[in-house]
């Protein structure tokens, strides 16, 4: 039982972050060219 | 109890996406394209998972209590994964669409602060590696824990390093104080577990009063405070990281069940079985040799379920040990509410506490059902492993679904006696079980 939630719990913060990198990569204007690093 | 762990799990998540929201809010610079950004995200992500880990593997009480450090750290390992899996696509997604930003790999001629990730990336990456397959890469366990913390301490610091470098989002006066804020966090949390807790520990040493063997090539070693109370209190079954002839802060320590009952505090015994490696010395340890604890921990025992009618253990080889902290407790406190323990052993002559369990079976409403991998010829009793029949043979079929139940031993043993508990109508929730393998 402990187990299964640890997993659970590990997947959902897994897709919870990827969902704000996403949200992220989505919403943030653009404007700077291609390539540069900083 | 309940509210406590949704709590500590809101506290985990805040923690997790704080670096995110950062990045997220106030001014940011422009967008470069949809896979850059992605690639900059999942970096922040895996970082912030990364420096949870410090605070998942703090050891810290209250926030343990709710779940037992024992899943905490299974916890860790699945969390280690996603977050290595994160930073891998970070730069994957570099490497594959902006090779020309990513430059020369030559930490000569490349920029300090993208060698700085890379560097962080290979040491994340042996990190998880040497503790997925420590044992097909038959790695010490005190050789693979120094290596670990090593390995995830510059692995994060260089990580820091490459993000201050980069600067790209942290660089916004608003953001630089918070980035700064989070990273002081982290280091403090490091400073608190590799410098803050060794040095308790030295301050409150231990000394070993007895080193006496056991059946099944264990050893019950036995320690007293030395100058000071020692621990007040603990729940039978519970476990503690033992350093022995080394410095609390060499990371030398390893975690073991107690064996003793806490009615007989403030001595606290540990029943340890060699396995080859460090486990192989506890025989030469002498009495009067300094001992050093941390703990104790975890939440396998009677006592988080005083209201059970009735208790069910189901243990394989040292994993006697924890029941045997429980039994003993249920004996000293008069407790007769009937057990069941059934207690799978390789051969008789291997059976850690055989006698014990007996004179206990005497004091306890305990029926004791030893199953024998390798039976002596004149044996009545149950043979095999531990099955599903042999549970539906001895346990009452009105009373069993409401038992409590404690599984410790080797995880297919586990595995099975979980499976066959189910089959003969015990409710999953009804079932406890402490995860051995920590690494």
């Amino acid at each position: 039982m402990r187990r299964r939630r640890a997993l659970m719990l590990a997947i959902f913060t897994g897709v919870l972050v990827a969902l704000l990198a996403l949200g992220f990569a989505l919403l943030h204007p653009p404007g700077a060219p291609v390539g540069a690093p900083a | 109890m309940a509210w406590r762990a949704a709590l500590w799990v809101g506290i985990y998540l805040a923690l997790v996406v704080a670096p995110l929201v950062v990045l997220l809010i106030g001014p940011m610079p422009p967008g470069v394209g949809f896979w850059w950004d992605l690639s900059m995200a999942f970096g922040f992500s895996g970082i912030a998972m990364i420096g949870v880990q410090f605070a998942l593997t703090a050891r810290f009480k209250r926030a343990s209590a709710p779940f037992g450090l024992d899943v905490i750290y299974l916890f860790h390992r699945h969390l280690a994964i996603i977050a290595l899996l994160l930073i891998l696509a970070h730069f994957a997604i570099l490497w594959f669409g902006y090779q020309d930003a990513l430059g020369t790999i030559d930490p000569r001629e490349a920029r300090w602060e993208l060698t700085m990730g890379r560097v962080a990336l290979v040491m994340f990456a042996l990190a998880v590696v040497t503790s997925l397959w420590r044992k097909r890469l038959r790695l010490e366990y005190g050789l693979w824990r120094f290596s670990h913390v090593v390995l995830a301490t510059l692995g994060f610091a260089a990580a820091v390093s490459h993000i201050v470098g980069v600067g790209t989002y942290t660089d916004a006066p608003g953001k630089r104080s918070l980035w700064l804020a989070i990273t002081l966090f982290w280091i403090l949390l490091v400073v608190w577990v590799r410098v803050a807790k060794p040095w308790t520990q030295l301050r409150r040493p231990y000394r070993i009063a007895e080193v006496r063997p056991e059946r099944g090539k264990a050893w019950t070693l036995a320690i007293e405070p030395d100058g000071h109370p020692g621990v007040r209190r603990f729940m039978p079954g519970q476990f503690a990281w033992l350093t022995l002839r080394s410095s609390p802060f060499r990371l030398r320590e390893h975690p073991f069940s107690i064996s003793s009952a806490p009615e007989t505090l403030p001595r606290l015994e540990f029943t340890i079985k060699e396995l080859g490696d460090f486990t192989s010395t506890i025989g030469e340890m002498k009495p009067g040799e300094p001992a050093y604890l941390d703990g104790p921990y975890g939440v396998f025992s009677i006592d988080r379920h005083r209201r059970a009618p009735g208790f069910g253990f189901v243990v394989g080889g040292v994993g006697i040990t924890p029941v045997m902290s429980m039994l003993h407790a249920m004996a000293e406190r008069g407790d007769r509410r009937p057990a069941w323990l059934f207690y799978g052993s390789p051969a008789w002559e291997d059976a850690i506490f055989r006698e014990e369990l007996d004179r206990l079976s005497g004091a306890l409403d305990l029926k004791l059902v030893h199953v024998l991998e390798r039976p002596p010829e004149d044996w009545a009793g149950e043979t095999g492993f531990l099955t599903q029949e042999i549970l539906d043979r001895h346990l009452p079929k009105d009373e069993r679904a409401d038992l409590r139940y404690f599984l410790c031993g080797p995880p297919p043993m586990v595995e099975a006696a979980e499976a066959g508990l189910r089959a003969i109508g015990v409710p999953l929730d009804r079932l406890e079980t402490e995860i051995f393998d920590l690494a």
